[in-house]
């Protein structure tokens, strides 16, 4: 067996195969043909839909992304203008406070100052009254009653606060003490009792009696726990033991004083000696 | 009529008054003898005559004029002072004479070979010599501290004569064209304070060798203690950006100063500690509080605060215990108060305060609150009292250019302490000699 022989034998069939096709009818033909032009439409039809439909979602995207973006830009919008008006709240609520706090401040010097002018104004009260007690009647007949003296009025206790107050200030230390003293005898439900007290602590410092003065201190806070007066009184036998070497005990009081009177003054004045030291 | 008769009677009322007061007030110039005394006396208000002798020798003349010149800046004393020319006399002193010329006392000053001055003041009523003392002159001759030595005698004469203490024998510092400057009290001797340079809101130590002020610096302020002698500087370490106004407690163991950022508040620190925490005195909340001043007895501060919204004096206590308001007045009005300065004697503080929209200078009694102002004139700031409490340095624009003035709060008289180029922030020393 050649090679050429070889070959013979395989083309043999093939050619055999291809007259057979041949021999197929024209009918056949014409309906593979229709089939063939019917599948064809069929895909360019289905093209055509799927073009249809992807262009009518790509449209609808486009819309609902467009609508997206408009949402979105408008709920941006929205947040900034929200955004902005609370920033302008928060200063204009910051501003506020702050002007609150200062019209507090201003309103605790006030009533300070307005505290000190009442406490005059009552004192003179109190003396026009003893005037008018003492006074002779007007008009009534001079016979033996009327032209008795008149037992003498005791001065009040805002008078005898402002009699102490003022003798301190001289520096006479006894006689403010004196003036207290009879206040806190005479008026003890006074509303001016707490400060007599203190008054009285306050001479005896003037005085140089530290150990009374501690003592007038501690009556304060222990008495009268309630009034403005505590805390200062607290912290002036804290600021005592400290200058005397008492650090603990002193601290002790501080942190007392922070406790018990968070908002006053004296409790500031207290967190540097309890804690880490302050700088400016 | 009655308007006569009234007249009459004050002045009636008036003779019979000096003449009770004559009698009953004790004279200084008269020896100390036990029993009834008659003769001139001093008081408040009087200023008895002083007759200065002429001083013999090459600088007698500068001695009598600085001497002269000091007595009569004291405000209470006249002094009586011939032509240099007459020679300093000899022999005993014709005592009627000077009595017929006003004087109750003469001074003698006798310039000594060694360089020492002996002082001796004459009672003219008891004709006899009351005080005699030998003052050392230190060299050189002219030198500020030979002047300051004879600032000395000028003060112990005052003191023999009215019982207080002079106040020649002081300084001033204040602030030129951004830096220290001092003057002597009579104006002489006016130069910057060596080693310092650029430095705001001077103060003085009691003991008069160190000073306090604020030092600029390229992000804020710190407070500086200066030794004068040595020139050796500390910093306070505050910690903040701004510490200024400085002050010393009279007895020289506290320096208060104001420290903050946005808003300052008052601190104390032991002086010479100057690495310890200052311990803080106010609570400002965000408002200022500065410019501190103590009270003599150091147990009391005044400051200025704006924490009512507007800048007013406060009083505290040293440990920051009880604040209080001391100058408000109305609430109606809005000024701006500022500059606190206590009294020597604890009875004033003095203050800056607007008025019509210029600053004076004006006092308030620590006792009564009164109010008295004291000038007028152009705008008037900064006071700082003399140690002797009736005098007060301060900054006025009263003849066109900011220049320090001295003030004498008892007779109001004024006279110009700084000339050339604008000086403010006087600061006023305590008595820089301690003469026995």
């Amino acid at each position: 067996m050649t090679l050429r022989r070889l070959r013979q034998l395989v083309w043999a069939p093939a050619v055999m195969m291809t007259a057979g096709a041949c021999l197929a009818t024209q009918q056949d033909l014409r309906v593979v043909q229709g089939d063939v032009v019917a599948v064809r439409d069929e895909f360019r039809r289905l093209q055509s839909a799927e073009r249809t439909r992807d262009s009518l979602r790509a449209v609808s995207l486009d819309s609902a992304l467009a609508q997206i973006a408009l949402l979105l830009r408008a709920t941006n919008d929205t947040v900034r203008g929200i955004s902005t008006t609370v920033i302008r709240l928060r200063g204009d609520v910051r501003e506020d406070l702050q002007n609150v706090r200062a019209q507090l401040i201003a309103i605790q010097e006030l009533t300070g100052q307005s505290q000190r002018r009442i406490q005059e104004l009552r004192a003179d009260l109190e003396s026009d009254a003893i005037e008018k007690s003492t006074a002779p009647i007007a008009g009534a007949p001079i016979g033996r009653d009327t032209a008795r003296a008149p037992a003498p009025a005791t001065p009040g206790p805002a008078q005898l606060y402002q009699m102490g107050q003022d003798q301190l200030r001289r520096g006479s230390g006894a006689s403010a003490r004196s003036a207290f003293s009879a206040l806190l005898a005479q008026y003890p439900r006074s509303d001016l009792a707490a400060d007599a007290l203190y008054g009285m602590a306050e001479a005896f410092t003037a005085e140089g009696n530290a150990a009374a003065a501690d003592s007038a201190y501690g009556q304060v806070v222990a008495r009268y726990s309630n009034s403005d007066r505590a805390p200062t009184a607290l912290y002036k036998r804290a600021t005592a033991l400290r200058v005397a070497g008492k650090g603990d005990s002193a601290r002790e009081l501080y942190r007392q004083i922070i406790q018990r009177y968070p908002r006053s003054e004296a409790a500031v004045l207290s967190e540097q000696f309890v804690g880490s030291p302050q700088r400016p | 009529m009655s308007h006569v008769s009234s007249w009459s009677r004050g002045i009636l009322v008036t003779v019979i008054g000096m003449t009770l007061t004559i009698a009953t007030v004790p004279c200084r110039l008269h020896a100390q003898e036990p029993g009834v005394r008659i003769g001139l006396t001093y008081a408040p208000g009087m200023q008895p005559g002083v007759y200065l002798l002429p001083v013999g020798g090459a600088d007698g003349d500068s001695v009598r004029l600085i001497i002269a010149r000091d007595l009569e800046f004291g405000h209470r004393l006249t002094v009586i002072s011939p032509d240099a020319d007459r020679g300093a006399p000899t022999g005993r002193l014709n005592y009627p004479l000077y009595a017929r010329l006003g004087a109750a006392g003469v001074v003698q000053v006798v310039l000594q070979a060694d360089g020492s001055a002996l002082v001796t003041l004459h009672d003219v009523v008891a004709a006899q010599a009351q005080e005699t003392r030998r003052f050392a002159l230190p060299g050189p001759r002219l030198s500020p501290a030979w002047r300051l030595a004879v600032h000395g005698i000028a003060d112990v004469i005052e003191e023999w004569v009215t019982g207080t203490r002079g106040i020649a024998a002081t300084r001033v510092l204040f602030v030129r064209s951004g830096a220290l400057w001092q003057i002597d009290s009579d104006g002489a001797n006016e130069q910057p304070v060596p080693g310092v340079g650029a430095a705001l809101g001077p103060a003085w130590h009691p003991d008069g060798r160190s000073i306090a002020f604020a030092r600029m610096r390229d992000d804020g302020t710190s407070v500086v203690v200066h030794e004068l002698a040595s020139g050796e500087e500390r910093r306070v370490r505050t910690g903040a950006p701004l510490s200024l106004s400085p002050a010393f407690s009279p007895d020289g163991k506290w320096l208060a100063f104001a420290a903050g950022e946005s808003g300052t508040d008052l601190y104390v620190v032991p002086v010479g500690a100057w690495e310890e925490s200052p311990l803080r005195v106010t609570v400002g909340r965000g408002s200022t509080n500065a410019q501190p001043t103590f009270a003599p007895d150091g147990r009391r501060i005044a400051f200025t605060s704006s924490r009512l919204g507007r800048n007013e004096i406060y009083l505290t206590d040293a440990d920051g215990a009880n604040p209080e308001l001391l100058t408000s007045t109305a609430l109606t009005d809005a000024p701006y108060r500022a500059d606190p300065a206590w009294s020597p004697d604890g009875r004033f503080v003095a203050f800056s305060t607007q008025i019509d929209g210029r600053f004076q200078i004006a006092t308030i009694s620590l006792r009564d609150r009164a109010v008295r102002q004291y000038t007028t004139e152009g705008i008037n700031e900064d006071p700082s009292w003399a140690p002797d409490g009736r005098h007060l340095v301060f900054t006025s624009s009263r003849t066109g250019t900011r220049q320090l003035w001295v003030l004498d709060i008892e007779s109001g008289r004024v006279r110009q302490l700084t000339r050339g180029a604008p000086a403010r922030m006087g600061a006023w020393s305590p008595r820089l000699l301690s003469v026995p």
